[in-house]
């Protein structure tokens, strides 16, 4: 009876020391120009402790075709509008309107435990470059919101709420 | 039995402390952040949201004093620091730096204040704890201007009638107003700096003296001091082109005094404002000042008639103009009619206005029907003699008009708080700090150490429009003595306008500005800067 007990404190234990980062930072940092990419952003922490019940994801100019994957107890919504610059579908047609912003919410993520979020998009084929993805962490009190972008000469390590970061590498 | 130490060992191997998943956070302070304590406090209390190791915790008077003998002691999450006895009354700042398990540091500051029942200001609200400087330097304003206007006017009359025998008297007289304007000018530098401080302050503290010479307004009266002298050099026998020269000089300077500090120097529009007003001092100065020429002469008979028909063929365009600046700087600060009958400031104006339209009715009375009168009959001089003396005395009122309007605040220049005269008298300054291709705009008044400043903060994109803002913090800190940030939400006052108001800024020296703005939900500016007060 006593080493059931201890095998699922071992293995609870295991599973949060992967946990180890302060950030919401995306699982995956980098990724090849204009492919498809699963985005898994990585919320290790509340506001405090207060837990967290909404995250918001703003989706960088270039990339498309936003799929979001829904979450068990989560609502999801998306917001679309408007590109700024209209996107070939390849076909011969134009795409003008895509997903600006995914949220998750009407869940409840206490500040002692770990969840991801996941979405899938097409990223902009413009390698060795680096796109943010600024992400909103709404609380029941107060919000962590994780949109600074670095200046130049500056990397995310210098703030304290840095947008997620994707390096987009040059095709193999 | 050995599986179950294996499992344990691999246990505290592979599982870091939970804490691990996140910085620590600051829940709160004991006392809280800012908060005014009767007696100094045994200890402060720091509550985390994980267990902290503190590397180094120091705690800082308002003169810039480390207190030393602090002891601290963490206890799970909350750190306790025991501090000395005897804490002085005054404000104190205690800097925090502790890592986190997973090794971030924590940093930060938080504030309290001791001696609520000693140091009133300290705890009452911003508004009143300059409230008798207040008084005495409107007073101070009043004489000032009033002995000012009748030295140098009555200096500029004498110049310009110069054919008129000079009155000993007169001249006696005259050299005893600007003699009182010089040290009215010189004791309200005295008197800013007081006011600037708050009512524990006193005019036998040297550093009343300092504050109040950095100030505009200070340097303003400093400049009147000298052209007061000036004046008065001009009334001694001196030959009649220096006369004329420092008359000009003085009156001219007493008036440029005036762009220097106050609403025609902070207002909207300050290009138009501080030429106009220069104008419009100048013009009342000589209008004003000419009366106490005109009553000596009028005792006696003689020229007298002649030399008021030729004041008043002068006077006239003279007074349009004067009317003009003032009904453009009226225009200046009062944008529209609801406002000059539902604020204070309109109010006022209007007063300043009935009390001109009544000079200006004497006036008319004097130059139509008085002065005719005594031309032909020489009996008339004791009414225009009358005459005179009340528009003397509804002038002064005029005066009193307008330094009651320099007190109070202009519509749409108020500041944020609910009590807007608290910050009538303040000046300070402003930066520019270029932010990605924005302009941030921080400005801080008074800009001294241990009164309450008011920090205000907008951004301007590069087309010059206001950027809104949905919310804006900012971190105060000092890292040269070692103060992490205090942070502090800012409020706003009109869109795009944040507003932070409070006693942070405690510590005489220069302090880091960081400004977090936020645009929209996923758009953020941020801006830093160097404040620098003393």
């Amino acid at each position: 009876m006593r080493y059931p007990l201890f095998a699922g404190a071992f293995a609870l234990a295991c599973t949060m020391s992967a946990a180890a980062y302060s950030h919401v930072t995306l699982e995956a940092q980098q990724a090849v120009a204009g492919s498809t990419y699963k985005a898994i952003f990585r919320v290790p922490h509340a506001c405090g402790e207060s837990p967290t019940i909404r995250i918001r994801v703003q989706i960088p100019d270039g990339v498309t075709a936003v799929l979001p994957q829904p979450k068990a107890g989560w609502q999801l919504a998306t917001v679309k509008a408007k590109l700024a610059t209209p996107l070939s579908d390849g076909h011969g047609g134009q795409i003008t309107e895509g997903v600006r912003e995914v949220t998750w919410s009407g869940g409840k993520l206490q500040h002692d435990h770990y969840d991801e979020f996941v979405l899938r998009a097409a990223l902009p084929d413009a390698p060795n470059t680096t796109i943010y993805f600024p992400v909103v962490q709404d609380c029941e009190q107060g919000a962590n919101r994780w949109i600074e972008i670095p200046e130049p000469g500056k990397t995310t390590a210098d703030y304290k709420q840095p947008a997620p970061l994707l390096r987009l590498l040059p095709k193999p | 039995m050995r599986i179950l130490i294996v499992l344990l060992g691999w246990l505290v191997l592979c599982a870091p402390p939970r804490e691990a998943q996140a910085h620590a956070v600051l829940i709160d302070t004991l006392p809280r952040d800012g908060q005014v304590l009767a007696t100094a406090p045994s200890s402060l209390q720091l509550r985390f949201n994980e267990r902290v190791t503190p590397i180094v915790i120091a705690l800082r008077s308002q003169q810039g004093a480390v207190i030393p003998d602090l002891r601290t002691e963490a206890v799970d999450t909350l750190l306790t620091v025991a501090l000395p006895a005897g804490l002085a009354d005054g404000f104190y700042v205690l800097s925090y730096r502790a890592t986190s398990a997973d090794s971030h540091p924590v940093t930060g500051s938080t504030t309290f204040v001791v001696g609520a029942g000693a140091k009133p200001d300290l705890a009452a609200p911003v508004t009143d704890h300059d409230r008798p400087w207040r008084w005495l330097s409107a007073a101070n304003r009043l004489v000032l201007l009033s002995t000012a206007m009748i030295a140098g006017g009555g200096l500029l009359f004498l110049c310009v009638f110069g054919a008129v025998p000079v009155h000993r008297g007169l001249r006696r007289l005259l050299r005893g107003s600007a003699l009182a304007a010089t040290a009215t000018a010189i004791l309200g530098i005295g008197l800013q700096g007081c006011l600037l401080m708050g009512d524990d302050s006193s005019l036998l503290d040297m550093q009343a003296w300092r504050v109040g010479l950095q100030s505009t307004r200070g340097v303003a009266l400093l400049v009147a001091a000298a052209c007061m002298t000036a004046i008065l050099v001009g009334l001694s026998p001196v030959a009649k082109s220096l006369r004329v020269i420092v008359s000009l000089l003085g009156l001219g300077g007493f008036a440029a005094t005036f762009a220097l500090s106050g609403h025609a120097a902070t207002g909207a529009v300050s290009w138009l404002g501080q030429p106009v007003v220069v104008i419009h001092v100048a013009l009342a100065a000589a209008w004003l000042g000419s009366f106490v020429p005109l009553l000596v002469c009028l005792r006696r008979d003689g020229s007298a008639a002649v030399l008021m028909q030729d004041f008043s063929a002068l006077a006239l365009p003279a007074v349009a103009v004067l009317i003009a600046a003032g009904a453009t700087l009226g225009l200046l600060r009062v944008p529209s009619f609801a406002s000059l009958l539902s604020t204070g400031y309109g109010q006022t104006l209007l007063l300043k206005v009935a009390l001109v339209t009544a000079t200006l009715g004497l006036a008319a009375i004097n130059r139509f029907v008085l002065v005719p009168r005594l031309l032909r009959n020489p009996s008339g001089i004791r009414q225009l003699r009358v005459s005179v003396r009340a528009e003397l005395a509804l002038s002064l009122l005029v005066l009193a008009a307008t330094v009651w309007l320099s007190q109070s605040v202009p519509p749409g220049m108020e500041p944020s708080s609910p009590e807007p005269e608290s910050e009538a008298a303040g000046d300070g300054y402003s930066l520019d700090v270029p932010v990605r291709g924005n302009t941030m705009t921080l400005s801080v008044r008074p800009g001294r150490p241990g009164i309450v400043n008011t920090i205000t903060v907008t951004f301007t994109d590069s087309a010059g429009a206001t950027i809104p803002l949905k919310e804006a913090e900012m971190e105060l800190s000092m890292p040269e003595l070692g103060i992490e940030p205090l942070r502090r939400p800012m409020t706003q006052t009109s869109p795009g306008t944040f507003v932070y108001r409070g006693r942070d800024l405690a510590l005489e020296g220069g302090w880091t500005v960081r400004i977090r703005a936020l645009v929209n939900d996923f758009e953020l500016l941020t801006g830093g800067a160097e404040l620098h007060v003393h």
